[in-house]
């Protein structure tokens, strides 16, 4: 016979704050890897915003919304943290600490891998 | 007061019921106990004895190459059979040896360590066992028909192609694939094992660190292993059936295999690499006495370097000629990790500062890794480096970075897992001597062996050259790397010598050997097949140091295990638990005893091995053998239904025994098949974009653009059957069986429509697949939508007719709901095919 068994208030969050960073980071790399790859045999190449060319503005301005996602998980587990942390020990405190620090990491990993767009050339 | 597992008067309140607890999980006997135990200790022990078998042929390899490398111009090798050796070598250390020895360990010792009775599905561990060791045969089995592969172990075409590799190539490609569907199969189990089955009160935050970087690994497994998987069925088409994926005369591209081939590779180095230091972080604290430090932040670390695993893999191709700006984001990816690692070795480090630590065998072993791998990972951020990776690239630098990390990184900490656990695999202590002498001589042979070809390297002596001239500066290195390797082999040859006089006259291990803090030590070193009779009761990360008592916690908790205590008595079974905070939620059944492991392995092996002996009649042997063991393995018995119908055990613990949704084993095993079924998906259409992006003309070689109509109307079929499939769900869920039963009637017909369009649309094409690379792109995506729409109505036939036998009601259709997800994946990738191959060259 089955039975409900309620499950812990608000886990969306909870895994959102845990893995959103690291998410966060697997879209900016795959967006920005694909771009680094193709643009020099497609007509991208040619595609100019401001004088700089238009992929690199497009990687950076993913790096800069991913690396939000990255900071927004990070404040959303902070703030599970802080509703959680007088519970369980282990529990959904300690995800929450990891989360926030994770999301930190994955926020200051996005940064660094998007500082070579703004020294090599994307078609070098 | 260090607590073990609870005493016989918690146990059973009848000693009847304990020795019909005790005859439910007992191995079976005779042909049985070869071939039907599903136990995790046996089948983790087989793991491990034959990946170490495999880890020693592949040693006397090495120690031939090194023999014909001790000397310039040496004569003692032919060139052919050195390239044979360094293969065979490689791929028999990467895919024969490491993974499945460190899956066999997880097997062995993740059960006991959680507090569980076995690991989530047992006939999946027999499964991955038998497909492991076939494939490892059919892998040798080009040493019997005399072509063996001389590609080196990544196999890059087009040398590993139709024109220039022999049939033993066939059989590598196949026994890889084989393998590595045992490790895609072993690691959702170890997924949904330290997910769900660990004891109350285990939450993520007391979760031991092995138990951590199995998880992470077995994350990465799914994402990596069904690359490897899809690659090599690639290669084996363009060398079987004349498809073109990596023939740059027919619009393929030889870059392809090295992108699928390092996709897997890189992070197949960390899915060795985070198993081994969950191993130093469970040894580490034992001999320094001490919970280990930092903890949160090696968690973090973990999980930092299994996603980041994955973004690093064209740091093997930095002189492919990839854009300058691509390899600068691998070369920024490359420095990252090595802060993760370096976190966890501070925090080892940490752990043992200002404390005595006991400098017993297991000790040693792990501080030689910190040694040698802190050296690998220095070479390694250098080679991370564009300007300096294209200096010393192919060289023998490269080899001993490889091996500094390898070696260091995993293999020490294997033999540190080794001495440790002993007590548990074979119920024998090790020598301590004798083990002082293995790690001495296996420190000094590996420094002596791999240190000097830093240098070889740096004077520009290329690897995979079976020979040097004299006087260019590389006879010293060369003469010092090969009596390092013959030392190298005494130190490993005396781990031999340990185990075998231990195990034959070795003392029966203490109580307590250690003085560990873990779960697993709370088990008698005999180690009973169900681990814990009475489930433990967790609330600390060291629970044998800092719990009075195994028993003591909630009372919901009490009341849970007291209930399963020796019980039940006539099917085995083990407690599910919440994945964040170890709630207890749910009994879940174990299967037990079973000959169907090794026949549908078996079947699998002979479908894979038929077309390449041209022995078509083996393959539909195999597949009648495959299909019939898949059958029986989902069909429940009567027996099986029957126990689900008991309400007593239920009662008693306060939980379901059919539970639904996320508190249910069965729902992560369908979903995480489902995350890899994916991951091949997605991986076939990135050959299609990356194959177009090279390619001028698309379609290739004059192939008109594809027709929208048909395709069209299978796609909207397919999507109407999937709201019927979701209709029929709900039904069961309100009670209406009968419409229920007619929704998967009806599922079923639409998906055969479904698939009868979709197989005349690419029947009637007008190009063959060997015709260009998008011909054969365009085939092999829409055979892979044949079969994945071929399994979903496999199984909607299958709980179709389980319905009609009257096995689910209101609070019992599972099946059901699985079967629907597995057609909901079939709904998405039909959507996703036809945006792929019908839309997408429209648009761009």
């Amino acid at each position: 016979m089955s039975q409900r068994v309620p499950s812990a208030p608000g886990s969306g969050l909870l895994w959102f704050g845990l893995l959103g960073g690291a998410a966060a980071w697997s879209v900016n790399f795959v967006v920005a890897y694909a771009l680094a790859e193709s643009t020099c045999f497609t007509s991208l190449r040619e595609w100019e915003v401001l004088g700089v060319r238009g992929t690199a503005v497009i990687i950076l301005v993913v790096s800069l919304v991913t690396a939000l996602v990255a900071l927004i998980a990070a404040l959303v587990s902070w703030g599970n943290w802080r509703r959680w942390r007088g519970g369980e020990p282990g529990g959904a405190a300690f995800a929450s600490l990891t989360g926030l620090i994770l999301s930190g990491v994955f926020l200051f990993i996005i940064l660094v891998e998007s500082l070579p767009v703004l020294f090599v050339g994307v078609c070098s | 007061m260090v607590p073990t597992e609870g005493t016989t008067s918690d146990v059973a309140e009848s000693k009847e019921g304990f020795q019909q607890f005790q005859k439910t999980w007992q191995v079976p006997s005779g042909l049985a106990s070869w071939f039907a135990t599903v136990n995790n200790t046996a089948l983790g022990t087989r793991y491990m004895v034959t990946a170490f078998i495999f880890f020693l042929t592949a040693g006397v390899m090495a120690l031939f190459m090194r023999t014909q490398l001790i000397v310039p111009e040496n004569t003692f090798l032919d060139p052919e059979t050195y390239d044979q050796l360094f293969t065979m070598h490689g791929s028999t250390m990467m895919f024969l040896f490491v993974i499945p020895f460190l899956e066999g360990l997880a097997n062995f010792i993740l059960p006991s360590m959680l507090g569980a009775r076995d690991l989530a599905y047992p006939r999946v561990t027999a499964f991955g066992y038998w497909i492991y060791l076939f494939g490892g045969l059919v892998f040798f089995s080009s040493f019997l028909v005399g072509t063996v592969p001389d590609t080196g172990w990544f196999a890059y075409t087009p040398l590993s192609g139709p024109e220039f590799a022999g049939l033993g190539m066939d059989f590598w490609l196949l026994g890889l694939g084989a393998i590595e569907i045992a490790g895609v199969a072993t690691g959702i189990e170890l997924a949904v094992s330290v997910l769900k089955l660990r004891a109350p009160g285990m939450s993520l935050g007391r979760m031991p660190l092995f138990a951590w970087s199995i998880l992470v690994t077995a994350f990465a497994i799914l994402f990596a292993f069904t690359v490897l998987l899809i690659a090599t069925l690639l290669l084996e088409l363009d060398r079987s059936v004349g498809t073109q994926f990596f023939d740059p005369a027919g619009g393929g591209n030889p870059l392809l295999w090295q992108h699928l081939f390092w996709i897997f590779g890189h992070p197949e180095v960390y899915i060795m690499f985070i198993p081994a230091t969950g191993i130093v972080s469970m040894v580490v604290p034992t001999f320094a006495q001490r919970p280990i430090s930092a903890y949160l932040p090696v968690v973090v670390a973990l999980i930092v370097t299994g996603f980041v695993s994955f973004g690093l893999w064209v740091h093997h191709m930095f002189a492919t000629g990839v854009p300058l700006l691509a390899s600068s984001f691998f070369n920024a990816a490359s420095f990252m990790i090595a802060l993760a690692t370096g976190v966890q070795i501070f925090a080892w480090i940490a752990t043992l500062w200002g404390t005595r630590p006991r400098f017993r065998t297991p000790l040693l072993f792990v501080l030689g890794f910190i040694f040698i791998f802190v050296l690998g990972g220095l070479s390694g951020v250098m080679v991370a480096s564009v300007p300096f990776n294209l200096q010393v690239h192919d060289s023998y630098f490269i080899v001993a970075h490889f091996h500094y990390v390898l070696i260091g990184g995993v293999l020490f900490p294997m033999f540190a897992g080794l001495y440790y656990w002993m007590p548990h695999i074979a119920g024998r202590m090790l020598s301590e001597s004798l083990g002082a002498w293995n790690f001495w001589l296996t420190f000094l042979g590996f420094n002596l062996t791999f240190f000097p070809m830093h240098i070889s390297g740096l004077l520009g002596m290329p690897r995979r050259v079976y020979t040097y001239q004299p006087n260019v500066g590389l006879d010293t290195t060369n003469l010092i790397s090969s009596l390092g390797a013959y030392l190298l082999a005494v130190g490993f040859l005396l781990f031999v010598v340990n185990f075998l006089l231990s195990w034959r006259s070795g003392k029966a291990p203490p109580e307590d050997p250690w003085g560990a803090g873990t779960l697993e030590w709370a088990v008698p070193e005999s180690t009973p097949n169900y681990n814990f009779a009475t489930p433990p009761i967790v609330t600390s990360r060291y629970p044998r140091w800092q719990q009075d008592s195994l028993a003591d916690g909630s009372a919901r908790d009490r009341r849970t295990a007291n209930a399963m205590s020796a019980a039940p008595t006539d099917y085995r079974a083990t407690l599910v638990t919440s994945v964040v905070s170890a709630d207890p939620q749910a009994i879940w059944h174990l299967s037990g005893p079973s000959y169907i492991p090794i026949v549908t392995a078996f079947g699998l092996t002979l479908v894979a091995v038929g077309p390449v002996v041209k022995l078509y009649w083996l393959m539909l042997v195999g597949a009648v053998l495959a299909v019939g063991g898949l059958v029986a393995w989902l069909w429940p018995s009567p027996a099986e239904r029957e126990r689900l119908l008991q309400g007593e055990l239920s009662e008693k613990t306060g939980l379901p025994l059919t539970a639904t949704g996320t508190r249910e084993p069965g729902w992560w095993g369908t979903i995480l098949f489902l995350v890899a079924a994916g991951v091949v998906h997605a991986l076939l259409y990135f050959c299609y974009f990356y194959t177009r992006l090279y390619s001028p003309v698309w379609p290739q070689g004059g192939i008109a653009l594809p027709d929208l109509v048909l395709p069209g109307i299978a796609l909207a079929v397919l999507i109407i059957s999937g709201l019927v499939a979701g209709w029929a769900v709900s039904g069961f869920r309100r009670g209406r069986t009968s419409a229920a039963r007619a929704g998967l009637s009806i599922t079923f017909v639409l998906g055969v429509v479904f698939l009868g369009l979709h197989l005349s649309y690419f029947l009637g094409l007008d190009f063959a697949p060997q015709a260009n690379a998008y011909a054969s792109l365009v085939f092999v995506i829409g055979a892979l939508m044949a079969l994945t729409a071929l399994i979903g109505l496999g199984l909607v036939l299958g709980v179709f007719v389980r319905a009609l036998f009257g096995h689910f009601d209101t609070e019992n259709f599972v099946a059901v709901q699985h079967a629907v997800y597995v057609w909901y994946f079939v709904v998405a990738a039909g959507i996703a095919v036809f945006v792929v191959l019908q839309l997408s060259p429209y648009l761009f």
